[in-house]
């Protein structure tokens, strides 16, 4: 085989005077019980740990396990999540397998400035993650009782023919429809625009189905926040206003995080 | 405390999933795991936490996720 054997884990990207005192406040173990260290270049240090030699021969094995891949991006997960309720941390996408020590520093030192300004985009930051569902027919019986609009008095549906009243009612159906996507999408709108005020930026992540959820009721937005840690309790406090004003029109949100910055570090930095 | 922390295991896994697999930046090594490979990975655990009928949903619910939020993330 002529591809280099994986031996090193990389995890995520410190800044070298960040990681320095690493092994004091993240005692953690990564992939297959390897310690995480710190491994400086320059002005960058890159977290990682060792792969056992028995780990990494059958490592094509291992993406077929879909069970042991789960432990192992929960493992990714753990460290990550380890260094970010301390210090700054710019994450890895799971997967990042180096040779050697020399291999993870030519890595840094080729990348060394985009790798810095990403650093300092998520800089005293963390993720939280909101999700906004929405039970329509709650909202549904919220808008008729607000407006004439929706679910119009059935004077309108006793018109002169059947063809007419037929007509009639599919007109109202699809304004009643159209009134309770105007609802959501308004309030998807308002609230990320009030999430985003306390918050350094916003990113849209993919809606989850049901059988992922759960809920009986619909996933209508699902969004990242990178929010910086001295606005963490502003922007909280906003999420439970936002609750407080909408969950009688049915809408409900859901609170996730905090995660290393993964929705905002979000690019490829090509080999050589 | 109002709002709910999502914390129902199958959804914090796939949230889990979804930042670990597809977000993140991809560093490449000399030894880098070919993202390939990655995918297919990816793809299997969907299909362990979904099922293959929501699979369907998903790609509906996909399609018609407008961006509606301000997408300044890089």
């Amino acid at each position: 085989m002529s591809a280099p054997e994986p031996r090193i884990y990389a995890y995520g990207i410190v800044r070298s005077h960040d990681g320095g005192d690493l092994a004091a406040s993240v005692p953690v173990h990564g992939l297959h019980g390897g310690a995480v260290r710190a491994l400086a270049c320059g002005r960058l240090a890159a977290l990682v740990s060792d792969l056992p030699p028995q780990a990494s021969a059958p490592l094509d094995d291992v993406w077929r396990d879909p069970d042991r891949i789960k432990s192992l991006v929960l493992e990714h997960h753990r460290v990550l999540h380890g260094v970010v309720l301390e210090r700054t941390v710019l994450p890895l996408r799971f997967g990042a397998v180096f040779s050697d020590d020399d291999g993870v520093a030519t890595a840094l030192a080729m990348h060394c400035d985009a790798l810095w300004e990403a650093l300092d985009r998520v800089d005293g930051a963390r993720e939280w993650g909101v999700k906004i569902f929405c039970d329509q027919d709650v909202l549904l019986s919220h808008l008729s009782r607000d407006t004439d609009g929706v679910g119009a008095g059935p004077a309108q549906i006793n018109a002169p023919s059947a063809g007419r009243a037929f007509f009639v009612r599919r007109q109202m159906e699809h304004r009643v429809a159209q009134d309770v996507r105007d609802s959501i999408i308004r309030r998807i709108v308002e609230s990320g625009r009030l999430l985003s005020a306390a918050a350094r930026t916003a990113a849209a992540l993919r809606i989850q189905p049901p059988a992922i959820h759960g809920r009986a009721d619909e996933m209508v937005c699902n969004s990242a926040f990178l929010v910086a840690r001295e606005q963490e309790n502003r922007f909280l406090a906003v999420i439970d206003a936002l609750q407080d004003t909408s969950s009688r029109s049915g809408f409900d949100y859901e609170l996730n995080g905090p995660w290393a910055p993964c929705s905002f570090a979000h690019f490829s930095l090509g080999s050589a | 405390m109002k709002v709910r922390i999502g914390h129902e295991r199958n959804t914090a896994i796939a949230d889990l999933l979804d930042r670990a697999l597809s977000k993140g930046v991809v560093l490449w090594g000399e030894a880098t795991i070919s993202l390939a490979g990655v995918g297919l990975i990816y793809v299997g655990l969907k299909v362990l936490v979904a099922s293959v009928e929501t699979m369907h949903t998903m790609r509906a619910v996909h399609r018609a996720d407008a961006p509606l939020l301000d997408e300044r993330g890089a």
